[in-house]
């Protein structure tokens, strides 16, 4: 068990005295060190974060909102003065010199970051195995995977190292290991938080998302980071994500896709306790709803399409040249680039480059790129009518557990199809919770993601409040 | 290469221009790296200019007006919405590994640049996008050295439609696009800086075909001169090729301005996919009706305008219409002239003849003459009222003018003695002299020798110290010579 | 789909990434399954269906020209893996 898995009993305990930042952290890094086996953590903030826990034991006055919370952040994200690798080689002995958006909103609320986590390489993953720092283990069950790409922040989360957990999710990076690790994982509407300091991998698609044991936590993280940003010209304003926005009491109108839930690639446990949440939820006098969508199994190709392709041009720039890694005693130019970027990025980096490269290229560009970036039209169109109907739609997390490491590596169709519930929230800009089912003493647990229109955020943490009632 | 002297066929030239023009804002398109020409090396640069992760761009609102002049001045279609695309290549200058330009949706869409010889030059588009840095080769012997500060650099790449004939007219029309981009004050135009810079495609074709031949790429040409020489150079040759009953190869080529000639560049270039597609980074550029219709308000005269203007109100000849609108400051100041004060084709005249070369040999703008256009005019009116001559008044009162700025000219000239006179008596007194003095040319005047009268003009000049009105002496000084 | 070796050297090229030749046929494998899995889209309908471009309803977003955020020079090349004290350096460019 966790010493604290709420914010506010931790906040009313260092209200009373029984607890100071500094305690807590010391705390955590206690933890940090017990969980070392697991590989979650790259770098450990030690001195910053002892100094700011010190300052905020210290301050007098208004306190942050955050305050004294303690959060890692994926190692995708920039943090002025530190390292910042997206887990790859390539980017090896960068520092940054600037502090990514989103987590200077965190800071300004007298939040502590403690250290950067492992994912997959530039969050291309699953299974938080893609690493030039070697696999993340399950915190509960360190034979299995925790999930990706943001498997270092559920790991980090779970091992109670810190209260909660920033990472990304481009396609289901953060839900699918929160997922794996029975934890509640977030992700805002596309353009709601910046992505000014997030090391790209489809520009389209990225969204900062939060990893956290109670869904008031990823409401109030998610808030304090959402808003315009002058750096990212993609943001939008919106709402206060953290405004209540409906009575409990209101029944809801819920939809949900009858393929998705007896599709062939279901775990059966998955599948039997997912279709009891459904009864569940209309026992509670909401009404649940099976609604035609003819595009389920276009979500993958559609979303490999279009992330390959963005990802092949966002990770142009690492070439060696201006920073990170360089391929020693290279004679030119051309071999220098060749080199550095085949010994600095790995397989998965490199066959996703190549899909995407080969989707942009003049003869396929239609065929495919256009093509996807049509159907996307029609998926998001759809979506729209579905969302004019009902107030959220459900569906499962993952199709499958978190599975042993080692397994899976070989064929990567078959796991880039497991997205395949994911991924629709990044291809239509909709914001997306997981939460964890029944929880099992020894076994993993079963999740469940509420999606909702775009930038009802407000919205989607009320229909969660009232489905958890 | 031999060259044959004579050619078997006609053949006509095509050709069609890429000209790069540098946005003259303060900061770079994308970022706030400031874009100052000279500065040290990667001193101009940022997170975002060297493509540090994490980065986006934002457009500089700037750029945006900026084009939308160019647009209204070439009379082209304003893109409501246009759109960014990634132009994906290596380069070591090339930090993002994509270049930001404007492929499928551009700015400014088609548009027409009417030449001096009154031809038609049509333009297909004129799109936004960034610059690269600089590759420094020749500094270190065994590296490349490289220089970000020019990356990010805002560029409006203006494409033309193959309709130029000949090298005259692409000079004619660098020369009118340099001088309308000063004009609209969108870039300084400094072609040695690289402000403008121009890629030249040159093909041939026989004279009344109607498809093109191959063309070849001229690239980073830098001034109107070498455009003109790499157009002289590559017509010869491709000429030469057609001639021998071969293909013109299409390539990419570079100019030598040391000998004139073209020579293939980077020949993997042609093969090259560039990968274009939307940058999902950065919103479309949106150009509402009200901002074209503001803007429309803001415009200043065009040069071509002025020079209707200034041909027909005052009568001036073409070529110095040329030379009075050549430049903005030397337009706007003579047309501040003509707003308040007479003479004007006089002080054209000046103006073309004395002040701007002075300005010139001083390398000081117009507008620090120490010289009153109040002055000028009072001094362009002692001219005509013949109360001094034109060749005293710019010899002598316009360098007495300048060091004695605040006291009026009619003072100057009567104080220097340099007014000249027409009082008769006076006239006549010198005129008299000269004529007891060379009773013997007297004579021969009279006997014919009619060119005499230069000679006696002079006499009275010397003895008047120049301040004998010329005109006034002569008449009496014919009638006094009548025998 | 098929990958031959010669769209694959291209593919290569444009993405300046080198594999190994038994990297290489697994790679040219994975890539087939990928396109094969992704020729799904073909019978979708598409005709008339603009491409969704930007997620959110296109806004005018701008920056004011000023100059903000420069790094010092020192800055700027240190993270560089080689430079002097006033460029970053590569080995010398003799063609591309």
């Amino acid at each position: 068990m966790p010493r604290y898995s709420d914010y506010t009993t931790y906040l009313q305990d260092l209200q009373q005295g029984s607890i100071t930042c500094v305690e807590m952290l010391e705390y955590y890094f206690g933890k940090i060190e017990e969980s070392k086996s697991n590989n979650i953590y790259i770098e450990v903030f030690k001195e910053e974060a002892l100094a700011k826990a010190q300052a905020l034991d210290q301050k007098e006055g208004p306190k942050g909102r955050l305050f004294g919370m303690v959060i890692s952040i994926k190692d995708n994200i920039c943090y002025a003065g530190k390292s910042s690798t997206a887990a790859s080689k390539i980017l090896e002995g960068f520092v940054s010199t600037y502090t990514a958006t989103a987590i200077e909103k965190l800071e300004a609320e007298d939040a502590i970051i403690i250290g950067r986590v492992n994912c997959d390489e530039f969050g291309m993953g699953s299974a938080s195995s893609h690493s030039t720092y070697g696999q993340v283990k399950h915190p509960a069950n360190p034979a299995h995977v925790p999930g990706g790409s943001s498997g270092g922040c559920a790991a980090a989360v779970l091992a109670d190292t810190c209260l909660a957990s920033i990472g990304t999710d481009t396609g289901g990076s953060v839900r699918q290991p929160a997922a794996f690790c029975g934890l509640v994982g977030a992700k805002p509407s596309y353009g709601s938080i910046s992505r000014y300091g997030i090391i790209a991998y489809a520009s389209s698609f990225d969204q900062v998302g939060v990893i956290t044991h109670q869904v008031t936590e990823a409401q109030l993280l998610l808030d304090i980071m959402s808003g315009v940003d002058d750096k990212d010209p993609t943001t939008v304003d919106q709402n206060q994500i953290a405004k209540p926005s409906f009575d409990k009491q209101t029944k809801l109108k819920v939809a949900y896709f009858h393929d998705a839930f007896h599709s062939d690639g279901l775990d059966p446990r998955i599948q039997k306790e997912s279709l009891q949440y459904l009864d569940q939820v209309r026992a509670q006098g909401h009404t649940v709803e099976a609604v035609p969508f003819e595009y389920l199994d276009l979500l993958v190709p559609t979303y490999y399409v279009l992330t390959t392709a963005e990802a092949s041009s966002n990770l142009a720039r690492f070439d060696g040249v201006r920073y990170g890694y360089r391929a020693p005693d290279t004679k030119n130019l051309e071999e220098l680039y060749r080199k550095t970027r085949t010994a600095g990025f790995g397989a998965e980096v490199k066959r996703r480059i190549m899909l995407g490269t080969y989707v942009l290229s003049a003869s396929y560009y239609d065929a495919y790129y256009t093509k996807a970036q049509k159907t996307r039209r029609l998926i998001a169109d759809r979506m729209i009518e579905i969302f004019d109907t009902y107030d959220c739609l459900l569906l499962p997390t993952a199709p499958v557990f978190p599975w042993k490491i080692g397994a899976k590596m070989d064929d990567p169709v078959s796991v880039y199809l497991a997205d395949i519930f994911t991924v629709l929230a990044n291809i239509i800009g909709s914001p997306a919770v997981s939460i964890p089912l029944l929880s099992h003493d020894n076994d993993f647990n079963v999740n469940i993601q509420i999606l909702t229109a775009k930038h009802k955020e407000s919205h989607l943490f009320g229909i969660i409040n009232s489905l958890q009632n | 290469m031999d060259l044959p002297k004579m050619k078997k066929k006609a053949y006509q030239t095509v050709i069609g221009l890429e000209v790069h023009i540098q946005l003259n804002t303060k900061s770079k398109i994308f970022c706030g790296d400031s874009t100052f020409f000279g500065a040290e090396p990667n001193t101009l640069v940022s997170a975002i200019s060297l493509a540090h992760p994490g980065t986006l761009p934002k457009i500089n609102e700037e750029v945006i007006p900026k084009a939308v002049k160019l647009g209204l001045a070439l009379n082209s279609k304003i893109n409501p919405s246009s759109t960014f695309d990634r132009k994906s290549y290596f380069y070591a200058d090339l930090p993002k590994g994509y270049q930001i330009t404007q492929d499928k949706n551009p700015i400014l869409i088609g548009g027409q640049l009417t030449l001096e010889d009154g031809s038609q030059i049509n333009i297909h588009h004129v799109h936004l996008e960034e610059d690269a840095g600089k590759s420094i080769h020749h500094l270190a012997p065994h590296k490349t050295l490289l220089d970000y500060n020019r990356a990010g650099t805002p560029l409006l790449e203006l494409v033309t439609e193959p309709d130029f004939r000949s090298g005259e007219q692409v000079e004619q029309f660098l020369y009118s696009l340099r001088q309308l981009i000063r004009y609209i004050d969108i870039s300084d135009g400094n072609m040695e800086q690289g402000s403008m810079r121009c890629d030249v495609n040159i093909s041939v074709r026989l004279l009344g075909d109607q498809h093109y031949n191959n063309r070849c790429e001229v690239k980073n040409v830098n001034s109107m001169k070498f455009a003109k020489q790499a157009i002289t150079f590559e017509v010869q040759r491709q000429i030469a090729i057609m001639e021998a009953g071969e293909t013109v190869a299409q390539n990419t080529l570079n100019f030598n301005p040391e000998t004139g000639e073209t020579s293939p560049l980077r020949s993997k270039e042609n093969a090259t996919d560039y990968r274009y597609f939307p940058d999902p980074d950065l919103p479309p550029v949106l150009v509402s009706h009200e901002f074209i219709d503001k803007l429309k308000k803001e415009m200043p005269k065009l040069p071509w305008v002025l020079a209707q203007n200034i041909k027909e109100m005052y009568g001036i000849s073409k070529e110095d219409t040329r030379l009075l609108i050549a430049e903005k400051e030397i337009a706007n100041y003579f047309l501040d002239y003509t707003k308040q004060y007479p003479h004007v084709k006089a002080f054209a005249n000046l103006l073309i003849n004395k002040l701007i070369p002075f300005c010139k040999v001083k390398k000081m703008p117009l507008s620090e003459l120490a010289l009153s256009k109040a002055n000028l005019s009072e001094m362009l009116q002692m001219v005509a009222d013949n109360t001094i001559s034109m060749s005293a008044a710019t010899q002598k009162l316009l360098p007495l003018m300048i060091l004695n700025p605040d006291t009026s000219p009619v003072e100057l000239a009567a104080k220097q003695g340099i007014t000249q006179s027409s009082n008769k008596d006076e006239l006549s007194t010198w005129i008299e002299e000269v004529i007891a003095e060379y009773p013997d040319k007297v004579k021969a005047y009279q006997n014919g020798k009619k060119g005499l009268i230069g000679f006696f003009m002079g006499e009275i000049m010397k003895r008047s110290k120049g301040k004998a009105n010329p005109k006034e002496t002569s008449a009496l000084l014919s009638k006094k010579l009548e025998p | 789909m098929q990958i031959n070796d010669s769209l694959f050297s291209k593919l290569e090229n444009l993405a300046k990434l080198d594999f190994q030749p038994q990297e290489r046929e697994k790679l040219k494998q994975d890539l087939e399954n990928m396109l094969n899995m992704v020729k799904q889209l073909e019978s979708v309908d598409t005709e008339g269906v603009a491409p969704l471009v930007y997620i959110n309803e296109p806004v005018h977003s701008t920056r004011p020209d000023l100059i903000d955020g420069q790094l010092k020079k020192k800055d700027a090349l240190s993270n560089a893996p080689n430079h002097n004290d006033d460029f970053i350096t590569i080995p010398k460019v003799i063609d591309l």
